[in-house]
């Protein structure tokens, strides 16, 4: 009696009734995961439309800016020479290379001056560190910064490839970030070149190893295969740079040697190879030009080739 | 037709549950039900929460910096898996052998077999571990060396008649031989076999066309079937596919470009045929929360979250899927069912393929929705798709439910 009444109903209140018998628990069950789904369909999507905006960009992007970190107590403001120099002699040929300086406040926020033009394919960022005393926690500290920096500048102007230029502790800050922080989903590192890094700190003996040093040597490899790496020591007096032990930065080696693709250790003198002077010193910026910057004619009768035989 | 169809069917599901074989390890599958729900939500939550790049964290824009719980998570749960199947190759040891050897009139103490089989799918277990998913062949494998042991076990006491002491020189000595065939076969076995990852297969230009997507959709039930795993080229690692790559590739260069692979696994397969997981298991899922046992009605509401993030688990074991001609036949057809309109609706131009690839842990019935360059388009189809599959799962459910009703599962 109650099959041939029901037989005898419209498909929509057939529906009804299904639904109105069917049990308490599954009815809230599905209509609960109805719902879940649907603020997760719309949250997903959202963040889809963002990201893959994003990714397109970074895909289409051209630019492969050059950015620099700078050392323990040193300042945004300590590359000013050297980019004066490279940009007074690129302007007849590639045009000069715009520049953007990010100062990481100890608070953490991040204050931007300068300018990036993504009509300058190699333009210059300089990342510094308000808090940048000479020691491993903020050697660790700023390189996990520094991460959050690379994302915010990604963001901000849709760059995949990237060379790196780290002098002194900035060299530390860079290798901690490979390490530990650096993504090859999310970027390419092409080049890294270090100045006057001291890899093991104060320690002029190859055989002790400074606690910084055997974890970067443990850590060694998280860093990208492909990746080229140049070492360049100072020599003001055969022994040192009148700060950094050249046998510090050539434990360097311990690190990147056969983890990378490629990594070279150079050793510049004369008058500007003392420590702080080493990103004027003009072998260095013919470095910087032939292995870092696609501008590789540089100054006639100056090579970077030369600069490897002024080795004391 | 269909009724005359369906009641031969469930006649074929009728003789085949008789097997004594089959038959306890059903029953040894709902046994272990309880830990394989737990397992389930914890893998879940590892999923949705604390892989790398998992949804929930990702779309809400939070980072949880829990990498030392996360790992220790996964460790656990995949350990979880392992173990999971050797409680069933146990219970079913114990299970079959009881009965059998009862037919037969012996009495036997069956620890040492059933400690036997669980120490094989441990042996087995630990020889192929990997945190990310259990070998290709794990089930299977496990379940053939269980029943041939067990087969072993039988024929040694029909042998001796049944004189041998139990714990005794000789069952140990079976024991022993039994262990060391299994490593030494674990040894041999190439590690191609056992992986569950094929992408070099999976971006050949035959699953680029329609044809090599329907024969994918219907045999990934019957494999599934039979237990193996599916490939994770088909499920969290499709986008590393070539076609994947070069779609993504072109719309990245113009974006409405004309896409050298509409059709490939990521947009079809994984999109359309694996939504719940293998056969659509979601409309399964659904199905269940509608009949009027309690049991499969409790059985429904466990699996329905899983299910929405394509987990068929507890449907497996609840069930079960596993080898089960009644639950086989719905789930080709919803399989080839949402492959066929997707690759339609593809072909004709209505719906852009899904090309983007998506956080971790996103579920294919969103999928499309999510990756593809027409949401709308692939949301309604979508929904289409699961009507579907719902409509196709109904009378077979129905029919599992009477079936289970009449006792045929005890």
């Amino acid at each position: 009696m109650a099959q041939s009444s029901k037989q005898g109903l419209s498909w929509p209140k057939k529906l009804r009734l299904f639904w109105q018998t069917t049990a308490r628990s599954s009815k809230w069950a599905l209509s609960l995961t109805i719902v879940a789904v649907v603020i997760l369909a719309v949250l997903g999507r959202m963040w889809m439309l963002s990201e893959h905006q994003n990714d397109r960009a970074i895909q289409k992007s051209r630019i492969q800016p050059v950015i620099f970190v700078p050392g323990s107590s040193a300042t945004i403001q300590r590359f000013n020479s050297l980019f004066t120099t490279l940009n007074s002699e690129s302007k007849s040929s590639s045009g000069t290379h715009s520049i953007l300086k990010v100062q990481v406040n100890t608070d953490g926020s991040l204050s931007y001056s300068g300018h990036l033009s993504t009509s300058s394919r190699q333009p210059f960022i300089v990342v510094g560190f308000e808090r940048n005393q000479d020691n491993y926690p903020t050697v660790q500290a700023d390189a996990q910064s520094l991460g959050t920096v690379m994302t915010d500048l990604q963001s901000k102007y849709h760059f995949r490839n990237f060379s790196a230029v780290g002098h002194s502790n900035g060299g530390l800050i860079w290798t901690d970030y490979l390490e530990n922080y650096y993504s090859a989903t999310s970027f390419h590192i092409k080049t890294l070149m270090t100045l006057g890094t001291p890899f093991n700190f104060s320690e002029s003996s190859t055989t002790k190893k400074t606690t910084m040093l055997s974890d970067f040597i443990d850590g060694s490899d998280e860093l990208p295969s492909d990746l080229t790496v140049y070492s360049v020591a100072g020599s003001d007096d055969y022994t040192d740079d009148g700060t950094v032990n050249v046998q510090s930065v050539l434990s360097g080696k311990y690190i990147f040697q056969k983890k990378v693709a490629k990594y070279t250790q150079t050793t510049v003198s004369g008058d500007n190879a003392q420590h702080s002077k080493l990103p004027e010193n003009p072998e260095v910026v013919n470095l910087i030009r032939e292995l870092i910057l696609d501008n590789k004619s540089g100054r006639p009768g100056e090579s970077a080739n030369k600069a490897k035989t002024a080795t004391p | 037709m269909f009724s005359k169809t369906l009641n031969k069917l469930v006649d074929f599901d009728n003789r085949w549950l008789t097997h004594l074989p089959i038959k306890t390890l059903f029953a040894a599958f709902k046994k272990v039900v309880p830990f394989v729900i737990i397992n389930v939500y914890l893998h879940l939550v590892g999923k949705l929460f604390f892989e790398p790049s998992a949804l929930i964290p990702t779309i809400f824009h939070v980072r949880l910096k829990l990498m030392f719980f996360a790992q220790n998570l996964q460790s656990l749960t995949a350990a979880f898996d392992y173990l999971i199947l050797a409680f069933v190759a146990a219970l079913w040891t114990k299970y079959y052998l009881e009965a059998k050897l009862d037919d037969l009139g012996f009495v036997k103490d069956e620890m040492l077999p059933v400690l036997v089989s669980f120490a094989m799918a441990l042996i087995y277990g630990l020889t192929t571990f990997t945190y990310a998913n259990q070998s290709a062949i794990y089930l299977v494998f496990v379940l053939l060396v269980t029943y041939l042991s067990n087969l072993s076990f039988v024929y040694l006491t029909k042998w001796t008649k049944g004189k041998l002491t139990d714990f005794g020189f000789a069952y140990l000595f079976w024991a022993a031989i039994i262990l060391t065939l299994l490593i030494t076969l674990c040894s041999i076995i190439p590690s191609q076999v056992s992986q569950a990852s094929f992408n070099g297969f999976f971006s050949l230009d035959f699953f680029s066309h329609w044809y090599g997507m329907i024969i994918t959709a219907i045999l990934l039930p019957i494999a599934f079937f039979l237990g193996f795993a599916i490939p994770t080229d088909l499920t969290t690692a499709a986008t590393d596919l070539s076609q994947v790559n070069g779609n993504l590739n072109a719309v990245y260069q113009a974006i409405m470009a004309t896409l050298p692979y509409p059709q490939n696994p990521y947009s079809v397969l994984t999109t359309s045929a694996l939504i719940g997981g293998v056969g659509g298991t979601l409309a399964l899922a659904i199905c269940l929360l509608f009949l009027k046992q309690r049991k499969n009605r409790r059985l429904g509401l466990w699996s329905l979250v899983p299910a929405v993030f394509d987990s068929n688990k507890i449907l497996t074991y609840g069930l079960p899927l596993f080898s089960r001609p009644l639950t086989l036949v719905p789930m080709v057809l919803a399989s080839t069912y949402g492959t066929a309109l997707t690759s339609f609706f593809i072909k004709v131009g209505v719906l852009r393929p899904t090309v983007f690839s998506t956080p971790s842990g996103a579920p294919h019935l969103l999928l499309s929705f999510f990756a593809s360059q027409t949401p709308l388009d692939a949301l309604l189809i979508t929904g289409i798709i699961l009507l579907g599959s719902v409509a196709i799962y109904w009378p077979f459910v129905k029919r599992l439910e009477k079936e289970d009703a009449n006792g045929s599962i005890k």
